[in-house]
């Protein structure tokens, strides 16, 4: 009996050490690099504030399509795309503030809402392989949108603001100055505590969001998205439309991310017109595997957990690199490894983790059957 | 049927929603000046120092222009209805005469020019749009009974920035063309082309628009014979 106890003790350490694998080797590295970094905790705290508030609301509209079992919405780009357009008819209407912020997402909605369809269609062809077919739709779209706003917009898409519109009176530059709705959310709210500034207004808007994804995950469309997420085929049987909800959960992903990259891109204050959409995904992703998630169960605290480890790394690597090495570009160069080497190191472990689970249930079907002839 | 409804009525609001955030939302950036003002025979002239605030926000000194200084500040605003307080101090930044007044702007109007002095003595045309259409037409111009003819192909810079290229009219081409210049004062260059774009003639000039004037009307053959009426009030 005290055998099948510490056996079981044991499964149960070797379970969290598997399940929290990522965040684990991500604490241990914080731990040994803040100190190589001799940046002030003060610092640290200010970094990883503003950090929040510019990424949370990406991260978490990646935590939809995970319910639906579609993995991690590569195709969040799309969104982020749809986001910049409606910014770039934002900057050429001279529309400033507060009005500016929310205008960009009414434009940019109807076409966030069409990206998401149309991947979501795709993805619907492509059960079982979605991370990498949104992947791939991301640099199809990416194309996409590079023709329209490199030679449409100001020929045939009427765009007269010489601030934004290249010399040659067609296409968008390549840097826009986001001068008129800089920080705008931000600083509606205004509070300062030991000179940081708390961006709160951002952050009531993530936490409406967090009460979205609890609300949404018990409406019959969440519970729908639950159960095609556990087994498409079962929930066809029960009468759930098993391809518009998964539609659904790329629509909806798609337009979160749309209102996320306005958020993210009006803290950084300045677009790369024909790049700032192009890491947001895989930089989302890493964040949410760091934090803990899979590619097939993903949680509110595996986001924040996630982006506050992912950015301590961003912000701390350089400096260590410099202390180690004394050259802060080694320290540029890990960062940018890692990020990619988290979703690789996570997508593996999902798959050893799967297969682990399998042997765990094995196990105690074993022990439990041990302990019936036992009893017997 | 409900649920078209629900949905059309979404969006018609998302509609409203997106005007009302486009008008409330709109920069218009407005010159505040204390220059001389010209209206018809009447000058009034600046004042030494005012002190101006717009729609209640941080409050800014305007001295008379000297040297370098334009005599003027450039204020952002959004929004169509507009507030101004006008303080004229004197030496010891005591306020010797004051002026509230509440003023609106068209949603079109992206540049305005606001005259302290015009404002004081309520001159019409104190506050006018800072943007200037320069219509430019290559065409026949008559004075003192004679006709001067229109060139074959001429290019014409505004302000030293903005090139229009006009042909002779007909064959398609209407002999005019427009170019959109901001401020009062202004320079017209005009190159005279043969048909291999070769410079036959080429002549600068400068002039000075009226604060009033939105739309003004150019002829290249008049210029180019120092004929009157070489500019006008353009009308549509």
């Amino acid at each position: 009996m005290n055998n099948i106890k510490s056996q079981e003790n044991k499964n149960k350490v070797q379970r969290f050490f598997i399940n929290n694998a990522v965040p684990l080797l991500f604490i241990l590295f914080a731990v040994l690099a803040i100190p190589m970094s001799d940046l002030s905790v003060e610092y640290l705290i200010a970094e990883m504030i503003t950090r929040l508030a510019r990424y949370s609301f990406l991260v978490l509209a990646l935590l939809i399509p995970v319910i639906a079992g579609m993995g991690m919405n590569f195709g969040i780009v799309l969104g982020a795309m749809a986001g910049q357009i409606g910014l770039i008819f934002v900057m050429d209407w001279n529309v400033m503030g507060i009005p500016a912020f929310f205008l960009a997402i009414i434009i940019s909605m109807p076409l966030a809402i069409f990206l998401g369809w149309m991947a979501g269609i795709a993805l619907n062809h492509a059960k079982g392989r979605e991370m990498v077919t949104s992947y791939i739709l991301g640099f199809f779209i990416n194309g996409v949108y590079q023709l329209i706003v490199l030679y449409s917009m100001g020929s045939i898409i009427p765009i007269s603001n010489s601030q934004i519109v290249l010399p040659r009176g067609y296409g968008i530059r390549n840097a826009i100055d986001l001068v008129n709705l800089r920080k705008s959310v931000d600083r509606l709210i205004p509070l300062e505590i030991n000179g940081i500034e708390i961006p709160v207004m951002t952050f009531i808007l993530v936490a409406i969001l967090c009460v979205f994804i609890i609300w949404f995950r018990k409406t019959k469309l969440g519970q729908d998205m639950r159960a095609v997420g556990q087994n498409m085929e079962v929930a066809r049987n029960a009468g759930i439309p098993v391809e518009r909800t998964r539609i659904l959960a790329i629509v909806i992903s798609t337009v979160l991310a749309c209102i996320g990259q306005i958020i993210f891109l009006q803290n950084i204050g300045t677009m790369n017109t024909y790049n700032s959409h192009e890491q947001i995904g895989m930089f989302s992703i890493a964040a949410l595997l760091v934090g803990g998630a899979s590619v097939a169960k993903a949680s509110i605290k595996n986001a924040f957990v996630g982006i506050i480890l992912f950015h301590i790394m961003f912000v701390v690597a350089p400096r260590a690199g410099k202390t180690l090495m004394g050259e802060a570009q080694i320290g540029e160069y890990f960062r940018v490894f890692v990020s990619y080497a988290i979703i690789a190191i996570a997508l593996a472990l999902h798959a050893w983790r799967k297969n682990k689970e399998a042997e765990f249930a094995r196990r105690s079907l074993r022990v439990d059957a041990d302990a019936a002839g036992t009893s017997e | 049927m409900k649920g078209w409804i629900l949905k059309s009525s979404l969006i018609i609001i998302l509609i409203v929603l997106a005007v009302f955030l486009y008008i409330i939302g709109k920069e218009h950036v407005i010159f505040v000046e204390n220059n001389t003002f010209i209206s018809g025979e009447k000058v009034y002239e600046p004042y030494e120092i005012v002190r101006v605030t717009l729609d209640g926000g941080e409050p800014v000194e305007i001295k008379k222009p000297k040297g370098r200084s334009l005599g003027r500040s450039k204020v952002s605003t959004t929004g169509l209805n507009h507030s101004i307080l006008v303080e004229i101090l004197d030496d010891d930044d005591q306020v010797i005469e004051k002026k509230e007044a509440k003023f609106s702007v068209k949603n079109s109007e992206a540049e305005l020019l606001l005259n302290i002095p015009a404002f004081m003595n309520d001159a019409e045309g104190w506050v006018a749009n800072n943007q200037k259409t320069i219509y430019v037409e290559n065409k026949p111009f008559t004075a003192d009974g004679k006709t001067y003819e229109p060139y074959e192909f001429v290019r014409v810079i505004l302000d030293r920035s903005k090139s229009l290229e006009i042909k002779k009219p007909g064959d398609g081409h209407t002999g005019m063309d427009s170019g959109v210049v901001t401020d009062l004062r202004h320079t017209l260059y005009i190159e005279i082309m043969d048909e291999n774009e070769t410079v036959l003639e080429s002549k600068e000039v400068s002039y000075t628009v009226e604060h009033a004037q939105v739309k003004l009307l150019i002829n290249i053959p008049a210029v180019m014979y120092d004929l009157d009426g070489w500019i006008t009030d353009y009308e549509d």
